[in-house]
This record gives structure tokens, C-alpha cells and sequence, in this order.
């Protein structure tokens, strides 16, 4: 979006930290930190997607794989992050070494806000139902009439 | 214990089954040729040969149609008073254990997911409160096409994941396209997630279901492994304009007979009435894979009332299908007014009329063939005795403008006096009436016997009257819904196919000017019909007030039924009142109090904008469009105007003021809602 590509490098990492829950101190250490060890790395162009490429290569070891691609996975684990203010419970580590903490990893491993199993496809074949042609005849009557 | 249940199924041989149903029929036969004797006798002598063929096969197809209905709820009685369950089914004891998984399916489109979410946890605490919520996991399968609804079901999803009891997994998913409706959405569980699980409970947005039947129903099915569906008679609840508590009252009052009487015939052939019902994964899967019907809607296309296809193709596959009024803890809601009713009316019409293309389809059992036959009588019923009023007036009429020739132009002795058999006429009106009163009363004895204490009904008094009244109510909304299922019978013919509504379920009433808009011409048919009879057929202006002063009231009928302050009136004043209201089932109130919890912290914001605003529903709706299925395709100008207005919203405060379609262009686009949710910090 044009919104964005106005705006300062930093403001924009500290305006992804806040959607990630970091606030007062956690954010300047979360924007102090990303720029320091990423700064160079990071697309001007788009500096959202090139911060979710690298939040997702540091978790994506405790996304189970059956997950989906890509942004829905990371989406999952940003849906968790929040709901257990891993911002306060991680720190910056996550952006430094990858590292989160325990209760997130089991988390993330289990089943939690998986909105459905795994798909198992049966198949379903569709049964034969006999019609009386009567109603074809009808139908098209009816159309005939409608129309005229 | 044993012996009983042994008996129940001893009982069931092909030739006791054929016995019930030759008592029924032929019953319904005889009556109806007895009838018809009499009527053929009282017809007036002088009317032309062609209106006496008319008004006899008329006469013969609504009174074969009371008669059925009457007989069954006599059998129905009597299987009731003395207390037989349907036999041919194995119960199991309450503490049979379960080993099996069940899915528990919710479909919805567009209902408020506060109430949804509400009954599901209900229902979950219930079934965890019998000790079996293990065996159990709940679908949000929906349908919904309104992208705020979208965004709110998945907002209520995760706010009721946390209430639900740990052992039963909610899941959620939502189709991008909804082919084939209700069916398509449980066809596409099944094809998915359908080999998980034995059983699937099938809901509808407004039903609930105690957990000890689900539990019950798990049993009877795991027992019975050649049952493949086995329906639970819901019961109106939760009713509060008097449209609605006058349905909850008569379903409570008069249902057990009509169910205990469909099921004394049609036992394990019965029918599937599309929800509270239990299904057996496999028998379906077999079974119920629904073609689209050659030709053009409303015939043709998919089939509406699938419903009654599925249970009869189930039964075409070998399976069983069972009726079980013995179970209770089974509900619905009711539609709040008489116009919501017709709306749906209109809708389950449709789906009935198709059933006549469907009715010859090879290798049906044949009770299925009556099913869908009943269904179309349902409606066909309604044209059919308006038919009946309009060539009787007719044939009455043409008496005043045409005079009688006593002398004929041959000259004979003695005039030729006309006959009409008038105490004929009156005696099958009264019989007519006392068939389709009697019942009623007879439903009344089993209420007063199953719920006779005082303060739960209100008292014997209390009862009665609502059962006077509910009649007086009965004659005249009786005109008015045959007013309207005659134009919807009509339209049906005529080619006109109905779109999918949500049904309403609050109780706002009919304004003034919706109920003229629907009933203005009921109105003027009334006052016509009043005026011309008055003048040209005076004979028969007593016999017809009570159908026209329905349909000239029709406005304020419709209106005063509405209201739930009408309602209160009338449950402060003992009448309609039932069990149910006095003292609510467990499941209801925790609904209740969940509903309440859950519209105490409904956001401002919805859709998109709520989107936008919540970190944390934002990267859920994200995580969660894979399984929601592929985005559908959308104009170029579609999503550039959504992503303008987007900007404009993020920029400079502007209500996005967005269109469906752009809506959902934007829901579909998640790199878009994420930069959309960053960069509202940035406005900051």
C-alpha cells in the first residue's frame, strides 16, 4: 500500500512490533533490535513482507507442517503469539536468536485454534434420481408463456 | 428391563408393519368413500355435470387429506396413553458405553453468530455435564455470505473456544461458494472430514439439543448398526410475540399425537426433517450424494428440500429410518410472525413441489413415495380448498343470477324442483371440523396427563382455553396462510424460484406497512368477496365469515400476533402457557446466559474495519482462509476501489463504506489486511 511506503524504515518496524503487542520499552528494544541485526536486509519497497519472511525462517521449527503455506502458518503463530502476550513473555529474543518460551512451543505444537482436522477426502458419488420428463415439458411451458 | 427391550423388538415383523399401515390407510380410505357417498348425495341436483366432477374430486382429495391426519393422530393417542415406544428399535440403558465419535454440524448463513455460538456452548456443557463430552467434537460449517458476518463467526469461534469444554474440539470453517445450499455444505463436510467420525448430529442455526439425548441418540444408533437416521421431534421454544407462543403451545399440546402417530405407521421408514437428527457418516456418504435435477428451477436445479431426498435415499440403500418421539431435550424456534412463517413457507414449498418430479425415481421404498406425497399435499392443500370455496360460491352464485327452471320447455305435470341436501351438507361440515378438532383435544388428554401439575401448566382451566383459543386463532390465520400458500403453489408453477434468506429470528414485529405490503390484497379479497356473497349468495354468508372476516383482518392479525407485548398479555393471562416457559430446560437458560455474555462485548467495529483494528482477529482470519477454500475471483475495479477506500479509511479517518464484493476482495486478501492492520499504527 502507497500508506506505507512514505513512512520512515523505523516507523515501520515499530509500527510491526505494535501489531505483534511490544509497547514502551519492548518496542524500542523490538525496533532497536530489528534494525541493528536486519536493517540492511530488509525490502525499502516492502518492508511488512520482508519482516514476515523473517519472523516466519525463526519459527517456522515450531509450526508442525501440515500447516497450510506460509502466511496462514505465520498467521497462526502471530494468532498465539498475541493470545499469550508473547511480546512481554519472549522479548526480543525471538528477533535475535529465534528463541521462544516453553509455553509458546507447546502451544504452537498443539491443536489450539486449528480451525479444522486434517482433510481425509471420502469419496461421495452422486446417486441416480429418476425424473418425471412431465415437468420438463412443463417448465418449458410455463417459460414459453412467461416470455411471450 | 431385558424383556422389554426384547419385546420391542420381537414385535416389529413385515406383517405388523403392514397391519399398521392397512389400519391407517385403509381407515383413511373408507372415511374419505363414505364421505365422498354422502357428498354425492347432498351435491345440488340442478349444478352443470362438470363443476359436481370438479367439486367431487376437490372433496375428495381434501377430505382424504383430513382424514389421514386424523386417523394417524387416533393411533398416535393410543400409542401415547399407553405409553408404547415405537417398536422394532433396541434401547440401550443410560449407562451404555459410548465408542464412538460423533460430529456435531452447524450449519449457518448470515445468522447472528452471538446466538449460534451461544446454544453450541450450551449444548457442549450439557453434553460434558452427562460425562460424555469425549465422544463428541462440534462443525461451525458456514455458508455465510455477508463478510461481517464472515468476521464476527470467526471473532465468536475464538471467544468460544476458550468457554467450551476441553474435551470437545469447536472447529469452524466457512465455503468461499455455497453450491447446493445446506446439503452442499454437509456434503462438503462429509467429503472432508466425514471418515474422522460414525455419527453426525445435524442442527439448524436456531436448535438445541440436551446432552443427554445426543448421548441417547449416540446409543440408539451404535445398537441399532442397519439405522442410518433416527430423528428427534424438536419442540418450540423460546417463543415471546403470541404468533410464536401459540406455535410452541399447539406443538407442545398437539405434536406428541402427531409424531407418535407418524411414527406408529411409518416406524423404520420414517423420514428426516433436515436437523436434530442423528446420521450415520457411513450410510449417508453411501447414500446421499444429491444430483442437480434436469431442467430449470423451481423444478428443476438443485434439490431445496433435500431433507426428505436424503431419508428416502438412505432407506433406498437398505438403511433405517426412525421417528422416535420418545426422545426429548430436542428444540427449535419458532418464526416469530405469521410473515416470517410464510417466508419460510415459501422456501420449504419450493423444496416440497420439486419432490413431484423426484416422486417416480426408481427403487424408493414406498412409504418414502408418501413422504414426499404428504409433502406436497402440505401445500397442494391450500389451492386445492380454495378451489373448493371458489366453485362452491361459484355454483351458489350462479343460482342468483340464473334462477332455477321449474318448468321445463316440455310441459309437465309438477315443476322439477332442484334438490339440495342442506342437512348433508352440514353434517360433512361438521364431521369435517370434528376431524380436524378432535385431535386436539385428544392431545390435550396426554399433555394434562405428562404435565398436569398446576404450576407448570397453568391448570386444567388454563389448558382448555388455550386450546378454544388457539382454535379461534387457527380459523382465522387459516384463510390467510392458504391465501398465501396458494400464490406461493402458483408462483411455483408459474416458473418463479425462490432466493436463500436468512430466516428471521428476532421479535421486532410486523410494522404497518409490511403487513399492508403482504396482506393488502388478502384484505381486499376479504371485503369483496364479503360484499358479493352478501348480495348474490346469501345463503352461504354465515358459512363463508368465518374465512372472509379472516382475510379482511388480515392486516391487524398479522400485526397484533407479532408483538411480543400481545404475547406477554396472554402468558399473564395463563394462556398458550407451557412447561417449558414456566420453569425453562437448563439448556435454554445457560444459552440465555451465554447470549447475554457474549452481546455485552460485541465490538463497534465489524468486518474489515474490526479487522483492521484487532491485532489478534486479523492474524486469526488470515491463519484461517486456507481451509475456508481458494479465493473467488473479483473484478479488477472491485479491488482497486476496496483498496482506495481502504487507504482513505486508514489516512484520513473516512468510513470505508465498502460493498459486498469489495468487502470480500479484501477478506480474501491477506497481505493487504496485514499491511492495513500495520499501518494503522502508523496513522497513530
Amino acid at each position: 500500500m502507497a500508506a506505507l511506503k512514505v513512512q520512515s524504515l523505523k516507523d515501520i518496524v515499530a509500527a510491526y512490533g505494535q501489531s505483534l503487542g511490544y509497547y514502551n520499552e519492548g518496542l524500542d528494544k523490538f525496533v532497536h533490535s530489528i534494525l541493528l541485526t536486519y536493517g540492511e536486509k530488509l525490502n525499502q519497497d516492502d518492508v511488512i513482507s520482508s519482516l514476515d519472511d523473517i519472523l516466519f525462517s525463526l519459527v517456522k521449527k515450531y509450526i508442525p507442517s501440515p500447516l497450510g503455506d506460509k502466511a496462514q502458518a505465520l498467521a497462526r503463530f502471530k494468532t498465539i503469539f498475541l493470545l499469550n502476550d508473547g511480546a512481554d513473555d519472549c522479548g526480543v529474543s525471538l528477533f535475535e536468536n529465534g528463541e521462544i518460551s516453553q509455553n509458546l512451543r507447546q502451544l504452537l505444537k498443539s491443536d489450539l485454534l486449528l480451525p479444522t482436522p486434517p482433510i481425509k477426502i471420502t469419496e461421495m458419488k452422486v446417486q441416480k434420481i429418476e425424473t418425471l420428463a412431465f415437468f420438463s415439458a412443463f417448465n418449458k411451458l410455463f417459460h414459453f408463456l412467461r416470455k411471450g | 428391563m431385558v424383556a422389554d427391550l426384547h419385546e420391542n423388538l420381537i414385535h416389529l415383523n413385515p406383517e405388523r408393519v403392514r397391519h399398521r399401515r392397512l389400519k391407517v390407510f385403509g381407515l383413511m380410505i373408507i372415511s374419505t368413500l363414505l364421505a365422498t357417498l354422502k357428498w354425492l348425495s347432498a351435491i345440488p341436483t340442478d349444478s352443470f355435470w362438470l363443476t359436481k366432477v370438479l367439486m367431487t374430486v376437490l372433496f375428495i382429495l381434501t377430505f382424504a387429506w383430513i382424514a389421514l391426519f386424523f386417523w394417524s393422530s387416533i393411533f398416535g393417542f393410543f400409542e401415547l396413553i399407553n405409553k408404547r415406544k415405537v417398536p422394532g428399535i433396541h434401547w440401550l440403558p443410560k449407562d451404555a458405553p459410548i465408542t464412538t465419535k460423533t460430529a456435531i454440524l452447524m450449519p449457518v448463513y448470515n445468522e447472528s453468530s452471538v446466538n449460534v455460538f451461544a446454544n453450541l456452548l450450551a449444548m457442549a456443557n450439557s453434553l460434558q455435564a452427562v460425562g460424555q463430552a469425549k465422544h463428541f467434537d462440534i462443525f461451525v460449517l458456514s455458508d455465510t455470505t455477508n463478510p461481517k458476518v464472515w468476521v464476527d463467526e470467526e471473532r465468536m469461534w475464538l471467544k468460544a473456544k476458550n468457554d467450551m469444554p476441553k474435551e470437545i474440539n469447536l472447529y469452524y470453517r466457512r465455503r468461499a461458494k455455497n453450491t447446493a445450499r445446506k446439503s452442499g455444505n454437509i456434503e462438503d463436510f462429509c467429503v472432508k472430514w466425514g471418515a474422522y467420525y460414525d455419527f453426525m448430529i445435524v442442527l439448524d442455526a436456531d436448535s438445541l439439543l440436551e446432552g443427554a439425548t445426543m448421548v441417547k441418540m449416540v446409543q440408539l444408533m451404535q445398537a441399532n448398526p442397519k439405522t442410518g437416521i433416527i430423528q428427534a421431534p424438536p419442540m418450540c421454544l423460546n417463543g415471546h410475540s403470541l404468533f410464536a407462543r401459540i406455535q410452541q403451545f399447539a406443538g407442545k399440546v398437539y405434536g406428541p399425537i402427531v409424531s407418535a402417530g407418524l411414527a406408529y405407521w411409518q416406524v423404520g421408514d420414517s423420514n428426516y426433517w433436515g436437523h436434530n437428527a442423528i446420521i450415520r457418516v457411513k450410510a449417508f456418504i453411501e447414500c446421499c450424494g444429491l444430483p442437480t435435477l434436469k431442467g430449470r428451477a423451481p423444478f428443476g436445479g438443485m434439490i431445496l428440500s433435500h431433507d426428505f431426498v436424503e431419508a428416502a435415499l438412505i432407506r433406498r440403500g437398505g438403511w433405517a429410518a426412525w421417528l422416535l418421539p420418545e426422545l426429548k431435550g430436542s428444540y427449535e424456534e419458532c418464526p416469530p410472525t405469521m410473515i416470517d412463517f410464510a417466508i419460510r413457507d415459501r422456501r420449504w414449498c419450493q423444496g416440497n413441489m420439486q419432490h413431484l418430479k423426484i416422486l417416480v425415481s426408481k427403487g424408493l421404498h414406498p412409504v418414502s413415495r408418501v413422504h414426499f406425497t404428504i409433502g406436497v399435499m402440505s401445500y397442494l392443500s391450500s389451492p386445492l380448498w380454495l378451489a373448493f370455496l371458489v366453485v362452491g360460491t361459484a355454483i351458489v352464485l350462479g343460482r342468483g343470477i340464473f334462477p332455477p327452471v321449474y318448468f321445463e320447455e316440455v310441459r309437465t305435470l309438477f315443476p322439477v324442483w332442484p334438490i339440495f341436501d342442506k342437512l348433508g351438507t352440514i353434517t360433512l361440515f361438521a364431521i369435517s371440523m370434528f376431524m380436524l378438532i378432535f385431535p386436539k383435544f385428544l392431545g390435550l388428554l396426554v399433555y394434562l396427563r405428562d404435565n398436569g401439575k398446576k404450576k407448570k401448566t397453568g391448570g386444567v382451566w388454563a389448558a382448555l382455553k388455550s386450546v378454544f383459543a388457539e382454535i379461534f386463532m387457527s380459523v382465522l390465520t387459516a384463510p390467510i396462510m392458504m391465501m398465501f400458500q396458494s400464490k406461493f403453489v402458483f408462483d411455483i408453477f408459474a416458473g418463479n424460484s425462490v432466493s436463500w434468506n436468512t430466516q428471521n429470528r428476532d421479535d421486532t414485529g410486523t410494522s404497518f406497512k409490511e403487513a399492508v405490503a403482504r396482506h393488502l390484497s388478502h384484505t381486499i379479497l376479504g371485503i369483496v368477496s364479503t360484499v358479493v356473497i352478501w348480495f348474490y349468495a346469501h345463503s352461504i354468508f354465515w358459512w363463508m365469515l368465518p374465512i372472509t372476516i379472516g382475510l379482511m383482518l388480515s392486516v391487524p392479525i398479522s400485526m397484533f400476533s407479532s408483538r411480543v407485548t400481545t404475547g406477554q398479555w396472554f402468558k399473564k393471562h395463563k394462556f398458550f402457557l407451557i412447561p417449558e416457559e414456566v420453569d425453562a430446560p437448563k439448556i435454554l437458560c445457560e444459552a440465555k446466559a451465554y447470549l447475554k455474555k457474549f452481546s455485552q462485548t460485541v465490538p463497534v467495529s465489524q468486518g474489515v474495519a474490526l479487522l483492521v483494528e484487532n491485532n489478534v482477529l486479523n492474524a486469526l482470519h488470515i491463519s484461517m482462509l486456507k481451509v475456508n477454500g481458494p479465493a473467488p475471483d473479483f473484478a479488477r475495479d472491485i479491488v482497486q476501489n476496496a483498496e482506495i477506500k481502504l487507504e482513505n479509511y486508514l489516512h484520513y479517518g473516512k468510513e470505508m463504506d465498502l460493498t459486498r464484493d469489495e468487502e470480500l476482495a479484501l477478506l480474501y486478501n491477506p497481505k493487504l489486511l496485514l499491511q492495513a492492520n500495520v499501518g494503522r499504527y502508523l496513522k497513530d
